[in-house]
Formats: structure tokens, C-alpha cells, sequence
């Protein structure tokens, strides 16, 4: 389609229920109590000139320029602070309101760079679009007067400008900073004449300042004073398709605005039910890793994983990781074990709605249960176990002992986020097959023998689930760099396998889930195409989808309180581990970082911090910024430290993002009684003044960096 | 005000909602002047009609009227609404204090507009001040003699308006600080020639002559309507007041030709 | 820790949580909990341990769970078989 800002109605929508009908220029209009005039006027396609409103923000009522005239009042009211009321006559467009709106314009035009043509938001600039609308012809002022065309650029933040010289004082971005984001990064430092946007304090830029680099600021911009710096490299889109991000579990949908095949910026949309407009610094900004240098993009494969690899056809790969997966079935017996899949943070809803546990068909079935599998094995004719599978623990138990073979692994890293990683080293190690399906060969390829490469969000079409059991469509917006949609390398492996697998869209896929899933059987890609998003269950009872569950009771009838005792962990602190670690995230970086750490989020995070409370590190004698060795009872590594009262004494914290860290080197076994999910949070630990990197870490390096050896491919496949 | 006590940047609001409805901290506020608070004592001792008994129109009750400037009895004097500005210059103020005559008082304060001498008929009244293009405002005269000039005075009204502009609103944060520098070429007899950047060829659009007095008066006028009109609060939207009002009654401060001076009337 | 350590602290564990109920209940509880979500070679890993060595390491409950499960997959024409 072609390119069309996203429309926007000036002030937000009213969610009163009482009615009012006002006439604008003639003609009637019915909207809800509390909407502004500019907004009922937007309503039936009578846009009012305006610049200082947007409709994600409440009206502010100062650039002047939206100004009306109503029956029976005096003056020029603003209609952006103009409530309609019943019966209301207004005119938008009379000679004495052209007079005032030009006159707005020639002031605003007056103190503003004046070479358009070359300007980055050139044909995607409103202050342009004003100076039109209202036949803007002479500057009478001249050009001598006092301005702000010598303010410097900000380049600060690795993804957008800020250039005071081209800024109008419409505070949209301070409001969206505080409205949509809730940062209040933004300020306007002075007054009158001299009133400028600020950062925070005057020896703040946008990088140093609480920015979180939302972007909220930048879509709010009417100019180009907040800018992508991508915009102006490449210049202004020309097409767009909405897709949904591939992060965390929100599922932000967006606006890719491309030019051909290659993405200009990422804009949140404003119908996205999820996110209603807005977005993080990762789905806005960091996707330029599908076109990072470390993007593998043909097959690799290797006999041992002291070998380098080696690039090889796809037929290849394929045809020796069936062969593999065949070879160790028939050796080792049990069909069906394993071939769970085990899945990132991405669409873990819709990993989960589709059982990828190891006890459970879709829909949350258990593998017990006959009818189920016999709907199954109809479908896909094939017998399917009756018994459960392992979980990610277990399975790497079950390696060491020798009894676990090969794994398969898409979208996952499990030696970098799993805990205890001297475990999870000597599980992969003991295994005869490992396969990677990944972009980048992450830290557990380190011990694969075959590599898969993957596509990205940007590059296949499928849906993601997100937290909230809201389906949303990913919509392919370029070519997968790696010759196949992930879809398609899966397929293409059961077809290595010997197995009759034909879809031709993921769209079949979406149809077979919904044949064999109850909660998915009104799903299909064209009523997610229609409706937006659906929220499961969709069925005859729900054909529109369910925003809320069990309104009038629980599957099970009445729901069940059940009394339990407080079970402490077992992970007990001590005099040689007196402190707690707990491990996390933080914003900028998404889980193990292979796809941030490849953007420029790495500008605000480039390596795990240990934090520490003041006091602790007194005791130790450590500063901020010292090295220092982190031990446990599991093993230990080195990182930097940062002092900070961010953290309560006895405890610190520090995150897993980068794979140099070995954080979950520290980590131990315990888990959770039901799950077996990890007690990542609670880790009994000593902090003390370092010299260097551990041996583990070194050796690990070295290991990581002889096993991303590859030999390009000598002849064409 | 209310941003201010709220511990916030001093913004003007916009309006609606009305204080009264939804002022400060968002609950219903009444926001009155001391001059309203004074009247109180009067009208609980006398009664409401003794109060209005005073004044004229529908101005009714007394104002403590604010005597200064060039004033041989400058200083506060009560009196009820309907008194002339001749009356209250001459008589009760004493005429200009350096015996010179008066050129211009300004009505209502420094946003207030200049009446000259043949507006001397006019009752302290809100509606007959509005009707002569004037105010009352906070009731405070200040009279200038004969070597007033009212150019300097017309720049001294964008200056206050610059000084004080809070910046919200493009006229005023705008549109004082370019009234003050029209007004500085106004003062220099205009624009003799384009400025350097409009001078350059690229600015194709932009006229290559210089700009007459008459051309910058009419600027100024566009400019004062637009403030007037467009501005958020009655800081911008009464400065054209002294300005306008300066103008009309003597353009012959301003070097406007004879033909504008014809129009103006 | 090595498996079989795992699997009698896992059930150990499963048991404990267990703990407002009385003996059989928890018991039961656990169990259900192995049948449930436990691979058929952890199964009788555990069930062998109680089997030979008495279950050292398990707790009352944890091993009278044990014997249930034992109960349930030892081969009796259960139709729980794939």
C-alpha cells in the first residue's frame, strides 16, 4: 500500500457512553461526551489545521493555529480545548480564522531552518504540511531577527537525533515522555522566547539523560527536530506492513515502514491492542541485528565439535541431521522423545497453547488422555506416546548418564540461560547429535555438529501469542536471507526424514491446529487479517474471541483454594556464601542478548554489572568499577562491579546478557517442585576483589572461539 | 498560578475546564483579587443594594483607583464607577505634575490602551471603555505629557510581553519578540532594502525590495490581531492594545505617510 | 548432584509441598504428580531405588508415593502403555 501516516485525531477518544450532535462547516456529527471539537471534526475527514496536538496525549492548547469559530460564543477558541457540545455550530474555516492561522505560521516560519528540500523529514514534516494548508507565501519578519537556528544537534542516543534548531516549543514530545511512556525524561528548561526542550539537566544529552529510548518522543515530533537517524540515511518510506514484534511477551504490533525490501524504522500502531501505539527501545529500535556480520546464513555442519565447521548445501545438512536423528532412534529406541520443542521467550504463550511440554498435546491436553491422541494420530497417522517426555533439566540429567543422545534446538540457548552451566556443558557434550537452528551461532552451537540458519521476525510469516492469548499475525516484510522460512527449514527436515509433510503457507498450519485444537477452532489467518487479533478461546461459544476467561466459573466448576505450607529453598547463605544473588534483565537487552547485543542497545549495556549496596563493598574493600570474582557453591566468575543502593545490603544482582559473564556458571539445580523451572532469583554466593578472568571463563573463550570456526563452502552447491 | 502552586513549570492552562470546575490540584477553586476581598467587609456591614447603589451601568460598587505617572496628586483613590478620566486626571490627579499637557494616559495597566485627551468624556465604566477599544483592567491610570513618545511606548509593551511570556503559545513567545524588532525597523524608517538571506537567489519567493513604514505598520497590525485573537492568555492577547491604540491616536510618532494616517481613523 | 540423587530430592521435594495434607493424601498427591509429568525411565529409576535399596534418602511420604506409582505402571495391563 502506499505510504500513509497513521491518521491521527488530535486529542483521544472519549470513553463516556452519552452522545452529543454538533455541526461543523455544515455538516453533523455525533460523538461521545469529552471529545474535542478538533477530534469530531477529524471524525468525518475535516481536519483541522493543528501542531501541537496528537492523539495519544491530552490537548495542550499552544501552537494556536486549530482555532474556530462557534455560534453564539466570542472570540477564537482552540478547538483542541474545546469540548463538543449538543447543538454546537462551528466553523473551521472562515476569512478572519485564515488570517490568524497564517499569521501563526508566518511567526513559526520566521525562527526555521529554511532549506526543506534537504531536510530528513522532508514530505513527512506537519510544520510542511501547515505552511501549505494555509497559503503561506511572504515572511514579512525577514530572516535578521533573534532565533534558535545555531543550536547544536544532539547525536547522542545511537538511534535517533535531536535537533533544537528545528524545534517549534509544541512540548509534544515532553507530554509523550510523560504521558505514553511515564519516563518524564523531557522538560522545557526557560521560558518565553528562550523556552527549549531538555534532556534533564543542561549538562545532559539524550544518552546520558533517564531516556529509555522508547521513541515516543520521536513519533510525537511533527518536525525533524527527534529524528531516526535511519530516515535520514535512507530517507522517507514508501510502503508498509503491519507485523508484530518478535521480543518479549507484550507483543507490540508495528508499522514496518519500508522502502522495497529494506526497513526504514520500525512504528508502533496505533490499533495494536497490545500496545495501542507505543513500544521499548527493542521493538522500536534494535532490529538491525538481521543484518549483523555474525548472521550465519548457509548450513553448517561437522563430525566433532573440535572441528571447525564446515558450509554445506541445504540438502546436506538436512539429509545428515536425518540421518543422525534416524541413525540414534534405531540405536537407542523410544520414537517421540525429544522432539518437544523447546522454545525462547518469544511466543512462549503460543508455545505453550501449542503443548510444547513434554507431557501435553495442544490445548493443554494431557498425553494420557485417549481421545486426544487418537484425534492426533488420525490427523498425522502416526501412533503417539501415551507417556511424557523430559523437561530441559532432566533431559540434561539423562545426557550425562548416557541415556540421552540428540537435541534438537530453534530460537534457544540453553548453555547461556540455563543455570549451572558446568552441567549443561557436560549434558551437550555427551551427546552424539546436536542440532542448532539459530542466526548467530550462540554460545550452544559451541557444542553442535549441525547449524540450521534461521530467518528472522522481519523475514517469515506465522503468528505470535502473546500474554494476554491474544493471536497476532507476523507478517513477512523481506526476503529470508537464508534462503527458507523457519517454517520451511522444519519442513524441510521432515522431508529428510521421510516424512510426507505439503504446506505451502503457514496459514495450513494455522488451519490444522485449528481442526485438532477445541480453543483454536475459529482461528484462521484471514479472520486474524480481518479482526486485527483474536484472543483464544475462539469457538461457537466465542466467535469473536475471549478477551476475558471464566466470567461465571472455572473449567473445573467452583475454583479451589488449597492451603500450602511456605517451603523455604534449600539454596541456604552461609559464612563462606553470605550473600544473595539474584539474577535479571534489563531493558535494553532481551534475555541472552544474541539478537540486542548485535544492535546498538549494547550503548547502554555493554557488559554485566555486578551491583552492590555501598556497605557490602566497604566491608570488601571494593569500588565501583573494581573487577571482582563471584563464587557459589556451583563454580565461579569474574565481572565488574558497580556500587549502588539500588540494591538492598546482603544481596546483588547482576544480569545474563552477555555470554562473557558465565552468570550461570553461579546459578545451582533447584528448581521449582512442579515446574522444574529454575531458582535463578536465589543463589547463596561470596564477592571478593579479583585479578582477572576465572579459569573457567578463559577456557570457555578459548573453547567459543575454536568452535566458530567455519570453512566457507570451495564449491557452489 | 495554579501550575505554580501544583510545584510545576508556570504554564498558562487552557480553558475549559474552568477553575471553578477543576482547578487546583483538579478540585473546584475559586480565584479571587484583593480588590474583590476588600469589597466584602463593605457589603456585610451595608448591604448588598447600599454597594451597588455606587457606580453606573453594570459597573456598579467603587475602585480604588491607582493616580500615576506624569500626576501632580499621584496615589490609590475610591470612587464609585462612573466617574470621567478627565475628571480623575485633572481634578482629582492635578494635571501632569511638570505642567506640560497631556498626551496619552494608559488605562487598566501596562496591557491597557492609551486614550488621548479627546477621550477625556469617558465614564470609568467596563462596557464604555471596552466600547472606546480600552479597559479597565486593575484600575490604575498613568499619564504621560507632551514628550511621551508613543513609538517607544508601543516597543515597551512587546518588551513586557516578552519579559513575561511564560512561552506556551506561539503569538506571544513569538510574536513580542518580532513586534519588538518591526517595531526597531519602524523606528529606522523601515527596511531601505531585502535582508541578506532574502537577498539570495535561492529564496526565490522572497521580495527583493526593502519594506516601507506603511508596510510594517501593516505587519504590526496583522500581527497584533493575530496576538489579540490567538493567544492562550491575556498577557499576549491585550498587548495590542497599548500597541494598536498608540498607533491609531498618534502615527505621526511612527512616520506612517499620510494616506495610513487617513486609514487609521 | 547425579540423577539418581535428582530424582530422590525431586520427590522429596513434590512431598513436601504436600505437607498441609495427611500422609496418604500427600502421598497420593506425589504421586499423581510423577505419573503425571515424569518420563517412563525416570519412573522406574525412582520405583528401582525404592525396589532395591529401600529408598535411601526419601522421606515417608516420598517412598510411600513411590510404592503407589509402582502400583500404577508395573505392568498389569494398564492402559496408561503407548
Amino acid at each position: 500500500m502506499t505510504y500513509q501516516p497513521q491518521k491521527d485525531f488530535g486529542t483521544p477518544a472519549s470513553k463516556a457512553s452519552d452522545i452529543v450532535t454538533l455541526s461543523i462547516d455544515g455538516r453533523d456529527v455525533s460523538v461521545p461526551v469529552g471529545t474535542s471539537v478538533m477530534r469530531a471534526a477529524a471524525e468525518i475527514d475535516n481536519n483541522i489545521p493543528k501542531l501541537c496536538a496528537t492523539d495519544n496525549v491530552k490537548s495542550f492548547g499552544s501552537c494556536r493555529l486549530c482555532l474556530i469559530e462557534i455560534e453564539g460564543r466570542k472570540g477564537t477558541p482552540a478547538s483542541c480545548t474545546t469540548p463538543a457540545e449538543d447543538g454546537m455550530v462551528v466553523k473551521t474555516q472562515t476569512p478572519h480564522l485564515q488570517r490568524l492561522r497564517k499569521g501563526v505560521m508566518e511567526l513559526y516560519i520566521s525562527d526555521h531552518p529554511l532549506d526543506c528540500l534537504t531536510c530528513s523529514a522532508n514530505n513527512d514534516c506537519e510544520l510542511q504540511d501547515q505552511a501549505a494548508n494555509v497559503g503561506l507565501r511572504d515572511v514579512r519578519y525577514g530572516y535578521e531577527g533573534a532565533n534558535h537556528l545555531g543550536e547544536a544537534k544532539d547525536t547522542s542516543n545511537p538511534y535517533f537525533d535531536f535537533d533544537p534548531s528545528k524545534c517549534i516549543a509544541c512540548s509534544r514530545c515532553v507530554r509523550a515522555c510523560d504521558e505514553v511512556q511515564g519516563t518524564f525524561a523531557l522538560t522545557m528548561d526557560g521560558r518565553g522566547f528562550a523556552s527549549k526542550i531538555s534532556a534533564g539537566l543542561p549538562t545532559d544529552d539524550f544518552l546520558s539523560s533517564e531516556c529509555v529510548s522508547c521513541g515516543a518522543c520521536v513519533e510525537a515530533c511533527p518536525t525533524a527536530t527527534l529524528q531516526e537517524k535511519a530516515v535520514a540515511e535512507i530517507g522517507k518510506p514508501d510502503r508498509t506492513e503491519i507485523t508484530t514484534c518478535a521480543y518479549c511477551g507484550v507483543g507490540c504490533t508495528f508499522r514496518a515502514e519500508m522502502r522495497g525490501e529494506q526497513l526504514v524504522r520500525m512504528v508502533p500502531w496505533k490499533d495494536g491492542k497490545a500496545n495501542r501505539g507505543h513500544s521499548c527501545v527493542k521493538g522500536r529500535f534494535a532490529w538491525g541485528y538481521a543484518n549483523h556480520q555474525d548472521r550465519i546464513t548457509k548450513p553448517m555442519i561437522r563430525e566433532s565439535i573440535d572441528q571447525p565447521w564446515r558450509e554445506v548445501s541445504w540438502d546436506e545438512a538436512l539429509g545428515y541431521a536425518a540421518s543422525e536423528i534416524k541413525r540414534i532412534q534405531s540405536k537407542y529406541g523410544r520414537p517421540g522423545v525429544g522432539v518437544n520443542p523447546l522454545r525462547g521467550q518469544n511466543n512462549v504463550q503460543g508455545a505453550c497453547d501449542m503443548g510444547s511440554f513434554p507431557h501435553e498435546l495442544s490445548g493443554y491436553r494431557h498425553v494420557s488422555d485417549a481421545t486426544t491422541r487418537a484425534l492426533f494420530e488420525e490427523d498425522w497417522g502416526v501412533p503417539i506416546d501415551s507417556e511424557p517426555g523430559l523437561r530441559i533439566p532432566n533431559m540434561l540429567d539423562a545426557a550425562v548418564d548416557g541415556e540421552f543422545k540428540a537435541l534438537y534446538v530453534q530460537g534457544e540457548d540453553i548453555l547461556q540461560s540455563d543455570p549451572n552451566t558446568k552441567h549443561v556443558s557436560a549434558g551437550l557434550a555427551a551427546m552424539e547429535c546436536v542440532i542448532v537452528h539459530d542466526l548467530f551461532l550462540n554460545e550452544t552451537a559451541n557444542y553442535a555438529h549441525i547449524f540450521l540458519p534461521g530467518s528472522t521476525f522481519l523475514e517469515k510469516n506465522g503468528t505470535f501469542t502473546n500474554a494476554e492469548r491474544r493471536i497476532q499475525l507476523v507478517n513477512k516484510v523481506m526476503a529470508p536471507v537464508n534462503g527458507m522460512e523457519d517454517w520451511e527449514v522444519t519442513q524441510a527436515l521432515a522431508h529428510a526424514m521421510g516424512l510426507d509433510w505439503n504446506y505451502s503457507h503457514p496459514s495450513e498450519i494455522m488451519d490444522e491446529i485449528a481442526r485438532l485444537t477445541p480453543t483454536f477452532a475459529g482461528v484462521s489467518f484471514a479472520r486474524l487479517k480481518e479482526a486485527g487479533s483474536l484472543q483464544w478461546p475462539v469457538n461457537e461459544a466465542a466467535p469473536d474471541g475471549s478477551p476475558i476467561m471464566h466470567v461465571d466459573g472455572f473449567v473445573r466448576g467452583k475454583g479451589q483454594f488449597v492451603v500450602t505450607d511456605y517451603v523455604p529453598t534449600d539454596e541456604k547463605t552461609g559464612p563462606r556464601f553470605p550473600l544473595l544473588l539474584t539474577t535479571g534483565r534489563i531493558l535494553s537487552h532481551y534475555n541472552v542478548g544474541a539478537q540486542t547485543r548485535r544492535t546498538a542497545n549494547s550503548a547502554w549495556h555493554p557488559e554485566d554489572l555486578l551491583e552492590m549496596h555501598p556497605t557490602d563493598a566497604e566491608n570488601r574493600g571494593l569500588n565501583d568499577g573494581d573487577w571482582t570474582r563471584l563464587s557459589s557453591r556451583s563454580g565461579e566468575t569474574t565481572l565488574r562491579l558497580t556500587v549502588t543502593e539500588r540494591v538492598a545490603p546482603g544481596v546483588v544482582y547482576t544480569t545474563f546478557h552477555h555470554p562473557a559473564t558465565q552468570a550461570n556458571v553461579v546459578t545451582t539445580d533447584f528448581s521449582d517442585w512442579a515446574t522444574n523451572c529454575p531458582e535463578y532469583k536465589v543463589t547463596a554466593v561470596q564477592v571478593a576483589a579479583s585479578n582477572g578472568p576465572t579459569d573457567w571463563q578463559e577456557d570457555y573463550e578459548e573453547l567459543s572461539e575454536q568452535s566458530r570456526r567455519i570453512e566457507t563452502a570451495e564449491a557452489a552447491e | 498560578m495554579l501550575e505554580s502552586l501544583e510545584g510545576k513549570r508556570g504554564e498558562v492552562r487552557a480553558k475549559p475546564p474552568l477553575p471553578a470546575l477543576e482547578g487546583l490540584f483538579g478540585k473546584p477553586t475559586v480565584v479571587n483579587n484583593v480588590l474583590t476581598l476588600a469589597a466584602v467587609p463593605y457589603i456585610l456591614a451595608h448591604g448588598a443594594k447600599s454597594y451597588a447603589d455606587y457606580g453606573m451601568g453594570r459597573s456598579r460598587g467603587t475602585m480604588p483607583i491607582q493616580l500615576a505617572g506624569n500626576l501632580k496628586y499621584g496615589g490609590l483613590f475610591e470612587t464609585a464607577f462612573g466617574i470621567t478620566l478627565g475628571e480623575l486626571v485633572n481634578e482629582i490627579g492635578g494635571g501632569t505634575q511638570s505642567g506640560r499637557p497631556v498626551k496619552a494616559v494608559q488605562v487598566g495597566g501596562p496591557l491597557g490602551a492609551y486614550h488621548p485627551v479627546s477621550d477625556f468624556h469617558l465614564q470609568f465604566d467596563y462596557e464604555a471603555f471596552t466600547a472606546a477599544d480600552g479597559l479597565i483592567g486593575h484600575g490604575g491610570i498613568v499619564v504621560f505629557d507632551e514628550t511621551a513618545d508613543m513609538l517607544s511606548q508601543a516597543h515597551f509593551a512587546m518588551e513586557f510581553c516578552a519579559a513575561e511570556s511564560c512561552g506556551k503559545c506561539t503569538p506571544c513567545r513569538l510574536g513580542s519578540v518580532r513586534g519588538m524588532e518591526v517595531l526597531d525597523r519602524i523606528k529606522a524608517g523601515g527596511r531601505a532594502a531585502a535582508d541578506p538571506v532574502e537577498s539570495l537567489p535561492q529564496m526565490h519567493n522572497a521580495p527583493k525590495q526593502g519594506r516601507s513604514v506603511d508596510a510594517e505598520l501593516s505587519l504590526i497590525s496583522d500581527l497584533c490581531e493575530t496576538m489579540k485573537f490567538g493567544s492562550l492568555c491575556a498577557l499576549g492577547g491585550f498587548t495590542p492594545y497599548p500597541v494598536m491604540s498608540a498607533i491609531k491616536h498618534w502615527p505621526e510618532d511612527f512616520g506612517a505617510s499620510a494616506d495610513m494616517v487617513k486609514d487609521k481613523s | 548432584m547425579n540423577t539418581l540423587d535428582h530424582l530422590v530430592y525431586m520427590t522429596d521435594q513434590i512431598a513436601r509441598n504436600f505437607g498441609t495434607l495427611d500422609r496418604d493424601a500427600a502421598a497420593e498427591a506425589t504421586a499423581e504428580h510423577i505419573l503425571l509429568f515424569w518420563d517412563p525411565r525416570m519412573k522406574s529409576r525412582i520405583i528401582g531405588h525404592v525396589a532395591d535399596g529401600a529408598g535411601a534418602g526419601l522421606s515417608e511420604v516420598a517412598a510411600l508415593a513411590i510404592t503407589m506409582v509402582a502400583q500404577k505402571t508395573q505392568p498389569s495391563a494398564a492402559a496408561t502403555e503407548a
